[in-house]
Parts: structure tokens; C-alpha cells; sequence
């Protein structure tokens, strides 16, 4: 058979010699090896002859031949029966059987154990004979080829578990895989045959399908992958895909469909929960109020969400393909794309970082990030990029901080507010308590007073009495000073008391200094030296009586600290506060700020200093260190007095060269 | 030389009567004096005296009233008068000639303070 080729049979002469194995009883007048020899082709050649079936039985295993022509002689049945034991007649090595006379029993029976001809001897002629062999060797071909077809589509039917199905014009089964007998719950798909769909499906479905198949009948069009929609009795859900053709026979008429159905059930599923999943993730970032988008390697947008496309003021599917060039300025847009293609190269990515743009004119905020996207094997396809419009809270971090600078500023000027109440408090505190001392001190003076004057008189007529008496005398003269230095004591408590009206005038410093200083002309001895440097200095507005009345205060002190001589330094010169403290003194804080203009006057002498323990008391009223009858311990109570009512300040010091400075300053007020 | 005539108007007694006996020693001096203020115009009219030295701080009526009342009176209206008073302090006295119009000393006084104002005030 391996010799065989299809379509061989029709030109024998390209053909090698078919072989024949003949099974033939001896004693036979006619030979059928005298009727092969007497054929004028030469392509039948006889390589086997048996005298019986069982004979031949070890060739025919081989298949040692291409046909086999079996001479039942007389044997009639019982012939049959023994060719028909043989396994490998028929099935591999189609025969011809051939009877001596014809015999119908006989005939029916040679086909029905797979004989491809019966023949009888007495009729045969060589050409009949040739005519006979090539016709069964045909038929034997077309049968092994039909039986492998249907075996391939019996193997198709049987085991795919697709559902095949053919139908007549009528939609009438005709045949169906196994898968639909499995199906339809039916033992054999042999029971469909002749049934239809409305035996085993609702009426609707089988509608649909008999639509369908009367369809492609109709129009000879195929039905390709429709996919349907079944909801089972159990509740499941079935999809399937269907694909139908026209069944056409030799002469191309339609006469029936053949149809594949495949349930897409769990790719229809994975397909749901992947849409499911999709339609998720696209709701959510399109209801994200942040931009986000994402775009490929060439910075392509190929995602956006409405947040973004309404940030850009387009529609979403405007966006889609464009790049950041198309729609902000080149600046930014060179900017934005240099990050990208970082993010893009090194796969890092780049978090929150805020910037400004202003794609709709107006500037806007942002917190934007981007982060590679990879693709299952790592690879960098595009990026994700977020952005957080946070240009309110960025206003109202800025209207924050402007309303905390006005606060501040409020601030600033309630405690300024504050201090020159202060200040204008001590000041009332001062004059008040100087009120009530001035009470007092006018009270004990006329007490005090008069008995002086009385005492003072007797002294004096008593003096007067006894002049001549020089030991009374003494007496005397020793009770009139008692009485001067108790009257002193008085005045200087009148005088401490006495400045409680302040009468503000513009004055020149200056000329205040240089007119107390020649009140104190009786003080200064030949060795005392006088220095005096006076700057350029604007007119103040100060009490010129009481101002006079400081400086005699200061420069008596300082005469006094130099009984020996020295030299007085007398100087005056504008400044500019710097910070508070140092060169305005302790009190300054109250008084002064920095930036304030004040004059600065200086009293310095030569003599030796203040002791530092009396430093912190100078100022009180009654200490002094001068011997008893010396000072009234007030003088420098009356100044300190007098400064601090004109809101002007005095400190003591002693100077780094020796002796003591007093330092005043008063503040340059804008004088209309 | 007729000796001035001195009308000392104050409550303090021990004052006026030490005054009195120290300037009425010097010769110079004729002293009345009136410890209550109440009574000052009345002994003026008698005492009729060259000038007045009248305390500030007096108890039922102050120096400042009874200076009224001096210029009040036809009399007296050309009559000096001076204050002694005891609270006015030194520094004060520098910038004030006066206390009301009058001129004034602050106590304690000397005799010769006394017999300077009155030279002053009443010429030859």
C-alpha cells in the first residue's frame, strides 16, 4: 500500500506493478494466472498463490500483496467464512471474491465481509478482469480515506469539548460531538439525530438559534463568534461563542449549517472583573479632585483623569497623545519634561515637590509627584504623575502670615502704647508722690521753721547781749550753726518737694548749661579746671528752671568731690539710640527706643569717684557723703527727680580714667 | 535819726517777742507786735507804723488776708509790707521777687535781713 499514491491509479503506466496474492484451489480448468497473463497492461503481477485461505494467512500478515483474489470454488459459505478469518483481508488488503457460478446468497455475503467485487469465473475476460481490480483497488483507496476522515472527525466529535453540531436546512440535528450529547444529557449523540433545538432549549434561545442557522442558510454568510448570554436554571451565568457555517454538498447547494459552540464562561468572567476593575479605577481617578496622568516614554499623555483635564481647562480625550509643550509655556513645559525624562531614565521617583505654573494665567500651586511604571519584566513604559492644586492653602498660609505680621505690628504698637503709658504713669507716679511730699515738706518746714527763727533770733540777741564774752560767744556761734544746718535740711526738702510743676519750654540745652555754670562760679577754687565742649544740638523741650537747677546740682557735686582741684568737663552732642541699654543707661528701656534721636550731656570731674557700693543709692533722698552739715542728701534726689519728670534719664558712673560722669539723656522730640 | 517803726504781725510769740527785743536793742527800731492776724489793722491804727512784716501760715486768718486788708484801707493802702514765711525754699526765692504782689523773706530770719528790707522798703 506504501507504493500507493493518491490519484496513482489513474495513469497505471507511471505506476510499479501491483502485486497480487491469488487464492486458488488446485485442479481448477481455469487458471486465473492464465487470465492476469493474458492482459495486455503488464501492471498486475501475481507475487503469491494459495491453494486455500489458511495458506495464504502468513502472507497477507506481511501484506505482502496489494490485492487479494479469492476463488471460493464451491466452497460457498463455508469459503466466505474462512476469508473472513482472516484479520487482515479487507480491513488492510482489499479482495475480490470469485465464484465459480453466481450465487445471490453468496454475492450479499462476499460484501458484507468487506469483499470489494464478487465475480464469476466463467464470465471473466482479461479486461473485465483488469477493469474489476483497478475498480476496487479505487474503492479500496476511497474507503481507507473515508474511514480515516470520519475516524478524524469522529476523534474531533468525541473529544473536543467544544459543541459541534450539524443540522439540516430544517435545523434538524444531523450529527453532534459528544460534548453536546454530554449536554443535552443524552447517552448517545445518536439520539439527537433528527431532533432540534425547541426539544431541548426554552423557546427563546431556540428561536435565536434557528434565526441564526435559517440565516446562513439564507444568505450562505457564516455566523462568526457571536458571543450569548444564558442565565442556567442553577442561576449561573453561561457565555458562549458561536460560530456557524453553511454545509454545502458536491454541487455547492446549501443543506444545512455546521456550528461550533465554546463556552466563554470564565474568559467572559476574567474579561467582567477586568472591565469590573477598570470601570473601578477609572471612577476613582476621575473622581480624584488631584490631577492625575500618566504618560509614555516620549512623555506622551495616554491617561488622564477629568481633575486633569479640567486643570488643563480641555476635555480628557484632548489630552490623550499630546505633551506638556501643548499646553503650558515653554519655560515650564521644558522644565516639566527635563523631570520626566529623569524619572524615565533612572527610574527613581520624584516626590512632592511644589511649584508654580500658570497654564489658565492665574498662578497656580502644586505638589506634584512621578513615578516610573513598569511592565511585567521591569521595564520602564511611562510614568504616573500626580499633582495637588494647593494654591488655597498656600493663600491662606500667606493671608496667615499677613495677618500675623498685622498682629504683630499691632502688637509692636500696643506695647508702645504701653511703655509711653508707663512711662507717662511713673511720670504721674513721680509728680504725685513729690505732691505729697511737697505737703509734708511744706508742713514740717513751718513747723520746724519757726522755732528756728525763734532760735535763731535768741542766738542773735543773745550774741548781741554778750559781745564781750568770748566763751558765750563760742556757744553761740556753735547754736547759729545748728540752726543753719537744720534750716538746710528744710530748704533742701523744699526744694526736693518744690518740682512737681513742670513748665516745658523749647530750650537750648547750651545755654541752660552755660548759665548754671556761672551760678556755681562761688564754688570753684583757682585749681579747679573748667571743660567745656558743647556740640551742635537741636532745641529740647525741657523745664529750663528746674534743668538749671541739676546741672548747679551736678556741678556743686562735682566741685565738692574736688576740694583739691581737678578739672570739670562740661559736654553736649546728639546720638541715635543704637540698641536699649548701654550707652542710655538701666532706665532707658522705659523711656527710649531704638532709632529715637536724643542729646546726650555729660558732667565729669576728676575727683575719686563714687565708691561702687554707693553707686545703687546715689539717687535716694537723704543719703549723702558728705560730712554732717555738708549736703542735705537730696541734691541728687532733686535731679533724678526732675529727669524723670521730663521723661529724660540720668545714670551715674565712674569713668574707666578716674573720678565720677554722670551721663543725661534727653530725647529730641518733633518740634512742630 | 527817728527810729523806724515796725508792726510784726505773726502767731508765733517766741518769734515777734525775740524780734522785738533784738531790733528795739539796736536803737534803730520802734517793735509792735500782734500774734493774732484778726487784730493787726487795729493795732496799726494806733501803732501807725513805717512797715508791716507779716507771717504767711496763721491760724483763724492767713498773711495773704490781712494783706488785703491793708491795701483794702484807705489808710494803709501805701503802707510796705513784707512776708516771712517759713515754707518757701531758697531755689523758689530765686525765681519769685514776691508772693502775690508782696515781697517776702523766708524764715529763719536775721536781724539783718530785717533791718535790709526795711532800708528797702522805707527810705529816708
Amino acid at each position: 500500500m506504501t507504493k500507493t499514491a493518491p490519484g496513482g491509479a489513474a495513469s497505471p503506466q507511471k505506476f510499479p506493478t501491483i502485486r497480487l496474492l491469488v487464492i486458488e484451489p488446485d485442479g481448477e480448468s481455469v487458471r486465473l494466472r492464465d487470465l492476469i497473463d493474458r492482459l495486455d497492461e503488464r501492471t498486475f503481477r501475481i507475487v503469491h498463490e494459495f491453494p486455500s485461505a489458511a495458506a495464504a494467512a502468513a502472507a497477507l500478515e506481511r501484506e505482502a500483496a496489494d490485492l487479494v483474489l479469492a476463488d471460493i470454488d464451491d466452497q460457498g459459505l463455508h469459503g466466505l467464512d474462512q476469508l473472513a478469518a482472516l484479520p487482515t483481508l479487507g480491513s488492510r488488503v482489499p479482495f475480490i471474491v470469485i465464484d465459480r457460478e453466481p450465487q445471490e446468497e453468496i454475492a450479499r455475503r462476499a460484501l458484507q465481509i468487506g469483499a470489494q467485487d464478487y465475480l464469476v469465473k466463467s464470465k471473466l475476460t482479461p479486461p473485465r478482469m483488469a477493469r474489476a481490480m483497478h475498480w476496487s483497488l479505487e474503492r479500496a483507496r476511497v474507503d481507507r480515506e473515508a474511514k480515516r476522515e470520519s475516524a478524524l472527525l469522529h476523534a474531533l466529535l468525541d473529544y473536543v469539548p467544544d459543541k459541534i453540531y450539524f443540522k439540516d436546512r430544517h435545523s434538524r440535528y444531523l450529527c453532534v460531538s459528544k460534548s453536546v450529547a454530554e449536554w443535552l444529557k443524552a447517552d448517545d449523540p445518536a439520539e439527537l439525530v433528527g431532533k432540534t433545538d425547541f426539544n431541548y432549549y426554552s423557546a427563546a434561545h431556540a428561536e435565536a438559534t434557528f434565526a441564526d442557522e435559517q440565516r446562513v442558510i439564507e444568505t450562505g454568510q457564516p455566523l462568526i463568534g457571536k458571543i450569548s448570554h444564558r442565565q442556567l436554571p442553577d442561576g449561573a451565568e453561561e457565555w458562549s461563542s458561536t460560530t456557524k457555517l453553511p454545509l454545502r454538498d458536491r454541487n455547492g447547494r446549501i443543506i444545512g449549517t455546521c456550528g461550533i459552540t465554546r463556552d466563554v464562561t470564565a474568559s467572559k468572567k476574567l474579561e467582567q472583573a477586568l472591565d469590573a476593575e477598570r470601570t473601578m479605577l477609572r471612577g476613582l481617578i476621575d473622581n480624584l479632585p488631584d490631577p492625575v496622568y500618566v504618560k509614555d516614554t516620549q512623555g506622551r499623555y495616554v491617561l488622564d483623569n477629568e481633575a486633569h483635564a479640567r486643570f488643563l481647562g480641555v476635555t480628557q480625550s484632548d489630552v490623550i497623545g499630546k505633551t506638556v509643550f501643548d499646553f503650558f509655556e515653554p519655560a515650564f513645559a521644558e522644565q516639566a519634561h527635563e523631570v520626566d525624562m529623569a524619572v524615565l531614565r533612572e527610574g527613581k521617583p520624584w516626590f512632592n515637590h511644589e511649584e508654580q505654573t500658570s497654564s489658565t494665567g492665574e498662578a497656580t500651586w502644586l505638589i506634584t509627584s512621578k513615578v516610573p511604571l513598569r511592565d511585567e519584566h521591569g521595564a520602564i513604559t511611562g510614568l504616573v504623575c500626580i499633582n495637588r492644586d494647593i494654591t488655597e492653602r498656600k493663600r491662606a498660609q500667606d493671608d496667615l502670615i499677613a495677618a500675623n505680621e498685622r498682629l504683630e505690628a499691632a502688637i509692636a504698637s500696643v506695647k508702645e502704647a504701653h511703655q509711653e503709658l508707663h512711662a507717662v504713669q511713673l511720670q504721674l507716679i513721680e509728680a504725685e508722690k513729690l505732691k505729697s511730699i511737697g505737703r509734708l515738706a511744706a508742713g514740717v518746714a513751718h513747723e520746724v521753721k519757726n522755732p528756728l527763727a525763734i532760735i535763731s533770733m535768741g542766738v542773735e540777741f543773745l550774741g548781741g547781749k554778750y559781745a564781750g564774752d568770748e566763751t558765750t560767744g563760742e556757744v553761740l556761734k556753735e547754736l547759729g550753726d545748728a540752726v543753719l544746718r537744720a534750716d538746710n535740711v528744710i530748704k533742701g526738702l523744699l526744694d526736693f518737694s518744690a518740682p512737681h510743676a513742670l513748665a516745658l519750654e523749647t530750650n537750648d540745652l547750651n545755654a541752660i548749661i552755660q548759665a548754671a555754670l556761672t551760678l556755681v562760679r562761688g564754688e570753684m577754687r583757682e585749681n579747679h579746671r573748667l571743660e567745656v565742649d558743647l556740640g551742635d544740638i537741636p532745641p529740647i523741650n525741657i523745664d529750663r528752671g528746674k534743668v538749671s537747677q541739676v546741672f548747679v546740682n551736678l556741678f556743686t557735686n562735682a566741685l565738692q568731690a574736688m576740694p583739691d582741684g581737678g578739672t570739670l568737663t562740661v559736654r553736649t552732642r546728639v546720638e541715635q539710640v543704637v540698641g536699649v541699654g548701654a550707652n542710655v543707661g538701666g532706665e532707658s528701656s522705659e523711656v527710649f527706643q531704638a532709632g529715637d534721636r536724643v542729646v546726650i550731656a555729660e558732667v565729669a570731674d576728676t575727683g575719686p569717684g563714687i565708691p561702687p557700693e554707693v553707686l545703687p543709692r546715689i539717687f535716694e533722698p537723704f543719703f549723702t557723703t558728705k560730712p554732717t552739715g555738708k549736703g542735705t542728701g537730696l541734691g541728687m534726689s532733686v535731679v533724678r527727680s526732675i529727669m524723670n519728670l521730663q521723661r529724660a534719664t540720668i545714670v551715674m558712673s565712674n569713668r574707666p580714667t578716674g573720678g565720677a560722669l554722670a551721663t543725661l539723656t534727653f530725647k529730641i522730640q518733633d518740634i512742630p | 535819726m527817728k527810729p523806724k517803726r515796725i508792726l510784726i504781725v505773726d502767731d508765733e510769740s517766741g518769734f515777734t517777742h525775740l524780734l522785738r527785743l533784738t531790733l528795739e536793742s539796736s536803737g534803730k527800731f520802734l517793735v509792735e507786735e500782734v500774734n493774732d492776724g484778726r487784730r493787726a489793722l487795729e493795732v496799726a491804727r494806733y501803732f501807725k507804723p513805717d512797715i508791716v512784716f507779716l507771717d504767711v501760715v496763721m491760724p483763724e486768718i492767713d498773711g495773704g488776708d490781712v494783706a488785703k486788708q491793708f491795701r483794702a484801707d484807705p489808710e494803709f493802702a501805701a503802707l510796705p509790707v513784707v512776708f516771712l514765711t517759713a515754707i518757701v525754699s531758697p531755689k523758689e526765692a530765686q525765681h519769685q521777687s514776691d508772693i502775690g504782689g508782696f515781697p517776702f523773706l523766708a524764715k529763719p530770719v536775721s536781724v539783718d535781713t530785717i533791718a535790709k528790707a526795711v532800708a528797702e522798703h522805707c527810705p529816708e
